[in-house]
């Protein structure tokens, strides 16, 4: 037990070991970069880069290769094992033992935000005001209930579920609701359509209209999710079955046990801790030509009823309560001057967003002192031979 | 290094079998789930009360206001979601690349109708033209003749009207067929170029020259609902005033008018969810427009009053140096309506009473 | 319908389009003498507003007709060589002139068979008139308009150069209506000459106005400010006396007097005066030119490789060349005020500057000679590809940015630490390359030192190399954190850069574990060069993701033929290498650790 433990040590520490793995990292790295222009930066992330199991199709032949997950979470060990804590420590190796450091920084950095991140996109008309801002890519089924005293109550069925509805049905139960939820189908990107034939097998239809599934977008962010969905009341019997669609103009409204309730397929949400209005947003072009200069937007910050006024642009994001928002982009594109514009902010909530940098400058410190080090020596070594 | 081998493929082996072993586990047919949690939410605006169809809720028929949805999909692949009214005996083709509308104008084999989008001027608007005459053998005109030819309005924007009749060359000069006509509408910008373009036989081309136009009023963008001609005002009941007539629809527009003789002076109501940024920035905008000095909020005070829709108003006059602003501001908590004329100074300045009499005449429809 | 009618109709619109470039009410004069000093001078220092910035006209010029013709001058009719300013000049000025010259560069002429012309007389790769054209013009945009619906990556070359050729000729068509108002014509056309700041205003973002600009807003209720009113009397004179050599020059010094006073008093004439001088001197041409001289005497030095002479004058040479490149860097970062890479051109002068400037250090710190060598050709190489690029690319190398690329800070910071690691890895492929090759050939065969040496200072630069690639790509992380709040985004130009960053520590992890000696550690730097090169060219070409900004069609094959020969280099190492194996058996070989060890255990042993 001792020697395969000593064994496993040996393994995990080896330079042949960082080597491998580095390789495997390199290659996945290239092949996920010549996917990219076939398949699209979502799809390809998902498959090779945030994965712990791939297999690759050169041609026809099959390769399985390891997710780059799994390659970093093994270089996280190596570098630990290896590079930190077995490694010799003195003045030579000192340089590369901080560089090390800071590698681990940068892979912890990756660690938290991939966990404990949260990412999405606000978009405001001028004079439009927002609490809280949507996912990208993810998706949730809202389920609303009216309350008495004129607000809503809602439960969530997050993008998991969703996902999971792809495969197989979804029942969905949720507690003090008296009926539950069933997704019978999801499409990941669809559009309405007038069902004039209505055939036997093929998209359900429901009040003369169905959702016809199209192919996935490389753009992740233009496939619009559609879901059949049904209302199981088991005391009444009733099952309501109604179509949601990413882009639906109004959610499904009806009643069940006396209350109105409404049913609404949209992006994830998330809250801000404040309220952002937009008051204005401007847009320069370079004079005379068609190329962005700069996108300014002034928007108005509200928490605790303090309201604030805060210019948002290009490399200069506002950071406010664990979020950073940022002026992502702007529209209607055909927009003439005198329309109303509307300008879309990215937002992130990571808490290890300044984390990278602390680590850049570790690293450079400890590769700087290592090989400032060796130049020093051999040059020294050089003049004297001369 | 040969143990170090032996226990490298020990570690693999049992990977590989953890892995195996959840990929099986996939087979279900009913995934349950429970939720456990909710919360509340403020400001909801849903209206739980009204029970809109599936078609309604998902922008397949006309709603009675337009939603601004900022979210909708940005249309890069615009071409297959525009929207347009196939004129009655005309069979619609398969798009392509190059036509992204295609139509057999009243049937007849040898016509042909196509819509076209280019980036960019596509070699500029006369070019264009003389490139047409010249697929019917005809000479080429001068810039200063495009500049004579009447234009309709095409996607909210002034298109020429092209119309010629001669020997049908094509493109490649080979088959020849006389008494060809050719219609088309060129609407050529910088930000981009659009050509409606029908060609036939000259009496099929005549006769078909209504349909085609109509064909070309009705082009509209994606959500919004195709421009009908009728009399469904966007949520309002009004009364026009002589002389004024129906303008061209407009995404943030609930309601269009050309104001007097011609198409110079414009009046349009827009409606703006909440306070729309302030009244004061609303007509400090307009300033801009016009090229005058913003003001201050004092200055909104002394503006005359007005009521619109049961609501208090102010009168807002503007005037620049060539052109002016003759409007309405009515503010208010969940929305608010402008009413808006914009031309020539003096032109505005003779349709002032009859706006007015247009804005106190405003009711809002309730929601169907 | 028979030919003739057609060649009839063909013949009416022919005369119809020419008669819109023609003079119309007078009868057309022409340029009976060649252009005088002072004209060409006064004409290139008027400022002119193109693409978002300020610039002089003989930059505008010179790169129009370098998108045209595919070099920086024009043949006339009567067999004058005009530079591009006099080129400008005729095709503004006298456009019935230019349109007998030769300022249209078609690669293939199978184009110029597809518009409907007759090749008669011309090279299968040759220059055209805007005259020969005519007469295919209807066809030649009929043509363009079909194939510019095609996307631009699916499109044949022939059907490139369609596009490209109509595309130029309407530019000339524009350029030569700039004065058509004056002669009676449209001023809705011809607003090319951007060359009128606007009068009331000190507002930089405000569009800058040419002269039929100004005149299209004359009407019933509008007339000019008398400052633009004189403006545009100054130019209907100018226009007038067009065949007055004398007059003209006077008229155009007053113009162009008129018209930088108007630009220096909004504080934007600063830095014209120096693009000028800048072009003039053209330090990239000489610093080229020395590399070459360098290059020739690096042959000398291998005919005789002990002379001290050969060794100095390549160092001078070589020195000089990158002095001269410096100077060409530092003064475009003072004439676009911002840090000195900021566009793919740029990236290559200061890549070839830095690969240099190393080699140069490396030499006079070791005096093998084999990095001066690597030098003078990397030099040469380098200056070659600048400007083949700047011919493919066809536009002005000192754009405006767009606005998330414009801040100085990154720029400078992220942009140059990635750029240096750029050249500090073509730098070591470089020196490996020689190396391999050497061994290949038998160089040094008898003085393993000076393997050592150079398989030691490829490590070195490798190294170096690490610093700055590492740095760059995480700085260039936390830029697009600070941008767009996502530090990584497996991006096709982050994960090239991750790319290069990766094997750079492969290389040094191996070679560290003893798996690659000397040997293989250059086979792997060899190798690392076609890696640089993929991050820094081959991800433009794919197309995707938010880098690219560079995409350039002419630029696979030089890619392609750069990987083949470096792949090549690599391959016979890996020969040379098993021969040597072959011929040396059971001879103990030492990895660097080890080494040290004995020798730690010598000394304390002696």
């Amino acid at each position: 037990m001792k020697r395969f433990a000593r064994c496993l040590l040996a393994v995990f520490s080896s330079l042949g070991t960082s080597c491998i793995l580095l390789v495997l990292l390199g290659l996945l790295t290239w092949l996920g970069t010549l996917e990219q222009t076939r398949t699209g930066l979502f799809e390809v992330q998902r498959k090779y880069f945030e994965s712990f199991f791939l297999v690759h199709r050169f041609g026809s032949i099959p390769i399985p290769l390891p997710g780059a997950n799994l390659v970093m979470c093994l270089l996280a060990v190596n570098l630990f094992v290896g590079g930190l804590v077995r490694i010799r420590k003195s003045w030579a190796t000192f340089g590369i033992i901080v560089a090390h450091v800071g590698i681990a920084m940068l892979l912890a950095s990756a660690l938290v935000k991939y966990e404990w991140s949260e990412d999405g996109h606000v978009t405001l008309y001028e004079g439009q005001r927002a609490d809280h801002f949507e996912s990208y890519f993810r998706w949730e089924i809202a389920l609303i209930r009216k309350e008495d005293d004129g607000k809503t109550r809602e439960w969530l069925v997050p993008h998991e579920r969703i996902e999971d509805a792809q495969r197989s049905r979804v029942r969905v139960s949720m507690t003090d609701v008296p009926f539950e939820l069933e997704i019978e189908s999801l499409a990941r990107n669809c559009r309405p359509e007038w069902a004039k034939d209505a055939g036997a097998h093929g998209p359900i239809v429901v009040d003369g209209v169905r959702l016809v599934s199209r192919a996935v977008d490389a753009r992740a962010e233009a496939n619009i999710a559609g879901a059949c969905v049904s209302v199981v009341d088991e005391r009444d019997g009733i099952r309501r079955r109604a179509l949601l669609w990413g882009a639906e103009a109004k959610p499904f409204t009806f009643f069940a046990a006396g209350k109105p309730w409404a049913l609404s397929l949209r992006k994830e949400r998330y809250e801000m801790p404040f309220a952002l209005q937009l008051a204005r947003f401007t847009k320069e072009d370079h004079p005379g030509i068609d190329m962005p200069k700069s996108f300014q937007s002034d928007v108005k910050v509200a928490s605790a009823g303090v309201e604030r006024d805060v210019k948002i642009s290009m490399n200069e994001p506002l950071r406010d309560g664990g979020l950073v928002l940022y002026q992502a982009s702007w529209g209607p594109s055909n927009a003439r001057p005198g329309d109303r514009l509307f300008s879309t902010f990215a937002v992130v909530r990571n808490p290890a967003d300044q984390w990278p940098l602390a680590a850049c400058l570790v690293i450079a410190a400890g590769l700087l002192f290592h090989f400032v080090r060796k130049l020093v020596r051999y040059v020294q070594l050089e003049a004297r031979a001369a | 290094m040969n143990e170090w081998m032996r226990h490298c493929a020990g570690l693999g082996i049992a990977g590989a079998s953890v892995f195996a072993f959840g990929c099986a586990n996939r087979s279900e047919n009913v995934v349950t789930s429970k939720i456990e949690t909710s919360r509340i939410v403020e400001n909801s605006k849903i209206d739980f009360s009204a029970q809109p169809s599936h078609a309604e809720r998902f922008g397949l028929v006309a709603s009675t206001r337009p939603t601004h949805d900022p979210h909708a999909p940005d249309a890069d692949d615009s071409k297959s979601q525009f929207t347009w009214n196939t004129p009655g005996g005309w069979s619609e083709l398969p798009s392509s690349s190059m036509r992204v509308a295609n139509f057999r104008p009243a049937g007849d084999e040898r016509a042909e109708c196509y819509l076209t989008m280019l980036a960019g001027e596509a070699g500029g608007l006369t070019a264009n033209i003389n490139r047409w005459r010249s697929q019917l053998s005809l000479g080429g005109v001068s810039a200063a003749d495009v500049e004579q030819l009447p234009r309709v309005d095409f996607f909210g924007r002034k298109a020429v009207v092209v119309e010629a009749t001669g020997t049908w060359t094509g493109m490649s000069g080979g088959d020849s067929k006389s008494a060809w006509a050719l219609l088309a509408l060129a609407l050529v910008e910088p930000g981009g170029s659009v050509f409606l373009k029908m060609t036939g036989p000259k009496n099929t081309v005549a006769s078909q020259r209504e349909a085609f136009l109509a064909l070309a009023a009705s082009f509209g963008a994606p959500g919004q609902p195709a421009a009908k001609v009728d009399d469904t005002a966007g949520g309002f009941a009004f009364e026009l005033p002589n002389a004024w007539r129906r303008g061209p629809p407009k995404n943030s527009r609930a309601l269009s008018f050309w104001a007097g003789e011609g198409e110079v002076v414009e009046c349009y109501v827009t409606v703006l969810g909440g306070t729309a940024g302030g009244e004061l920035a609303n007509v400090n905008r307009w300033r801009t427009q016009l090229g005058i000095a913003s003001v201050d909020e004092a200055a909104i005070g002394v503006l005359d009053p007005f009521t619109m829709l049961g609501r208090p108003a102010h009168v807002v006059e503007l005037v620049g140096e060539t052109s002016a602003i003759f409007g309405v501001t009515c503010m208010g908590e969940d929305k608010s309506v402008f009413v808006k004329m914009t031309g020539p100074v003096e032109l505005v300045r003779k349709q002032r009473s009859a706006m007015l009499a247009f804005a106190s005449s405003l009711k809002e429809t309730p929601t169907r | 319908m028979s030919t003739f009618i057609r060649q009839f109709c063909a013949l009416i619109a022919l005369v119809l389009v020419s008669a819109g470039l023609n003079a119309r009410p007078q009868a057309s004069e022409h340029r009976t003498q060649p252009w005088s000093e002072r004209t060409l001078e006064a004409f290139g220092e008027i400022p002119i507003q193109d693409g978002g910035r300020i610039k002089p006209l003989s930059t505008y010029a010179s790169f129009a007709l370098l998108r045209l013709n595919g070099k920086r001058s024009a043949e006339s009719s009567t067999g004058e060589v005009l530079d591009p300013v006099a080129w400008l000049l005729d095709v503004t000025f006298f456009p019935e002139d230019a349109a007998l010259s030769k300022s249209f560069l078609v690669s293939d002429s199978d184009a110029i068979i597809a518009i409907g012309l007759s090749t008669d007389g011309k090279k299968k790769r040759d220059r055209w008139t805007y005259a020969e054209l005519l007469p295919g013009m209807p066809r030649l945009f009929s043509l363009a308009h079909d194939y510019d619906a095609i996307e631009a990556k699916a499109r044949t070359s022939i059907q490139q150069q369609v596009v490209d050729l109509a595309s130029n000729v309407f530019s000339f068509m524009r350029l030569a209506r700039s004065f058509d108002w004056s002669r009676g014509g449209d001023p809705s056309d011809g607003h090319a000459l951007t060359v009128i700041a606007p009068a009331n205003t000190t507002n930089v973002d405000q569009p800058w106005f040419a002269p039929a600009n100004l005149v299209a807003g004359i009407g019933p209720n509008r007339s000019l400010e008398p400052a633009d009113a004189a403006v545009v009397a100054e130019f209907e004179t100018l226009i007038r006396l067009r065949a007055d050599a004398g007059a003209f020059e006077s008229t155009l010094i007053s113009l162009r007097d008129r018209l930088v006073a108007r630009a220096m008093a909004r504080g934007e004439y600063e830095h014209v005066e120096l693009e000028r001088a800048y072009y003039a001197f053209d330090p990239i041409r000489w610093s080229l030119a020395s590399f070459i001289a360098a290059f020739l005497v690096v042959s000398i030095m291998w005919l005789r490789p002990r002379s001290k002479l050969a060794w100095k004058s390549t160092l001078a040479l070589t020195s000089v060349g990158a002095l001269l490149l410096v100077t060409a860097i530092v003064l475009r970062c003072i004439i676009r005020e911002r840090p000195p890479v900021s566009t793919l051109y740029e990236t290559v002068l200061f890549v070839t500057a830095s690969c240099v400037l190393v080699a140069v250090f490396i030499e006079c710190v070791q005096r093998s000679r084999f990095a001066i060598q690597t030098a003078a050709v990397l030099g040469t190489v380098g200056l070659f590809v600048a400007n083949g690029y700047e011919t493919l690319d066809k536009q002005d190398t000192m754009p405006s940015l767009v606005a998330v690329l414009d801040t100085n800070f990154w720029l400078a910071t992220h942009v140059t630490a990635i750029t240096i690691g750029y050249s500090a890895g073509m730098l070591a492929a470089a020196l490996a390359s020689f190396y391999l090759l050497g061994k290949l050939i038998g160089w040094k065969r008898d003085e393993p030192e000076t393997r050592r040496k150079l398989a030691r200072t490829v490590y070195g630069v490798v190294c170096f190399a690490l610093i700055f690639s590492t740095v760059g790509t995480i700085l260039g992380g936390v830029w697009a954190n600070d941008s767009w709040g996502r530090f990584w985004g497996w991006d096709p130009k982050e994960n090239g850069a991750l790319l290069i960053v990766i094997s750079q520590i492969v290389m040094l992890h191996a070679r560290r574990g003893g798996y690659l000696r000397d040997d293989g550690l250059c086979m792997a730097a060899a190798f690392g060069g076609t890696i640089v090169a993929f991050s820094w060219w081959g991800v433009n070409l794919l197309g995707v993701g938010l880098h690219s900004y560079g995409f350039t069609s002419g630029i696979h094959s030089a890619l392609w033929t750069y990987y083949g020969i470096q792949w090549g280099v690599v391959g016979l190492g890996g020969v040379a290498w098993l021969r040597e194996r072959a011929t040396r058996k059971n001879v103990p070989v030492e990895t660097p650790v080890l080494e040290h060890r004995r020798a730690k255990k010598m000394r304390a042993a002696a």
